[in-house]
């Protein structure tokens, strides 16, 4: 990566890379949460037993699995190429 | 549970003798039945809804007339940095996000549930994420009931406030914006002994 200090503070590059790190945080987050839910929907679906349990569960898993999968890729993209680099 | 027939899941107002005994919880008695069910009026979730439905536009709409935007601002180089997987990712996060919203507002509505039975009052509260609260009362401590109702959505979809006042330590229990407040209230009192 031959980025200079000032490629990095030009406003197009500093909200790029701001955006990056903001979305890695909200997926981080949102992978945390969504299995905060898929908890808490196993344990409300004991106390108030209804017939859409299982749909509450299967898409409160649906939603841990795609934000983990979109935090694999998002990985992937950028904290990866970063990673061997510096190795290198 | 559900074995007889089966009362709509979503109901924010159930008072049925012939469904209501197939509603069931955990650690309900033996000849314990459930004699109402009351959950907000649905009207209540347009407060999430409303924006998810808005917001979902926007990458619609930041695709159709972002480029002319940031053209006025003269930023059109911060698009020209990303590349299209990301542009995806990020479309993806943000839906992420609003559909974690809408989940969140959804079981916020489902799990906040005044329950009523023979024996005593029940009131599950869930607030998401970590906040989940469980309140009962026999229906021997119950001394007072009451409900308000007020505001112009209040009186245009027909929901009020209903508070069980208690007898000794139990806590008061109250459920905001039920539908049929009144009816609710004669029935919790009909309910009584």
């Amino acid at each position: 990566m031959n980025t200079n200090l000032f490629e990095l503070i030009n406003p197009a590059n500093a909200i790029h890379l701001l955006t990056i790190v903001a979305t890695l945080i909200s997926l981080v987050v949102a992978s945390f949460l969504g299995w905060v839910n898929v908890r808490k929907i196993r344990l409300l679906n004991q106390v108030l037993k209804t017939p859409i349990a299982i749909f509450l569960f299967g898409s409160a898993i649906l939603y841990l699995i795609a934000c983990v999968g979109t935090l694999v890729l998002g990985f992937n993209l950028w904290i990866s190429p970063l990673l061997l680099l510096l190795r290198n | 549970m559900y074995n007889q027939a089966m009362v709509n899941p979503f109901a924010a107002f159930v008072y049925d003798i012939k469904r209501i005994p197939s509603i069931a919880f955990q650690n309900q008695r033996n000849g314990e039945d459930v004699k109402l069910l009351l959950r907000q009026h649905p009207i209540t979730n347009i407060r999430w809804a409303l924006p998810i439905a808005l917001l979902a536009f926007l990458p619609f709409a930041a695709q159709t007339w972002g480029n002319t935007f940031l053209a006025t601002l003269q930023l059109p180089t911060i698009v020209e940095t990303f590349t299209t997987i990301e542009i995806i990712l990020l479309t993806s996060t943000y839906y992420l996000v609003l559909i974690y919203i809408g989940i969140s507002g959804l079981l916020r509505w489902f799990f906040n549930v005044l329950l009523l039975t023979n024996l005593r009052v029940i009131d599950l509260t869930y607030r998401p994420p970590f906040h989940w609260q469980i309140t009962q009362a026999q229906l021997e401590e119950v001394q007072d009931v009451s409900f308000t109702q007020g505001g112009i959505l209040g009186i245009i979809f027909n929901y009020g406030t209903i508070y069980l006042q208690t007898a000794g330590t139990s806590q008061n229990i109250m459920l905001s914006k039920v539908p049929q407040p009144s009816r609710v209230n004669e029935l919790i009192v009909g309910l009584l002994p």
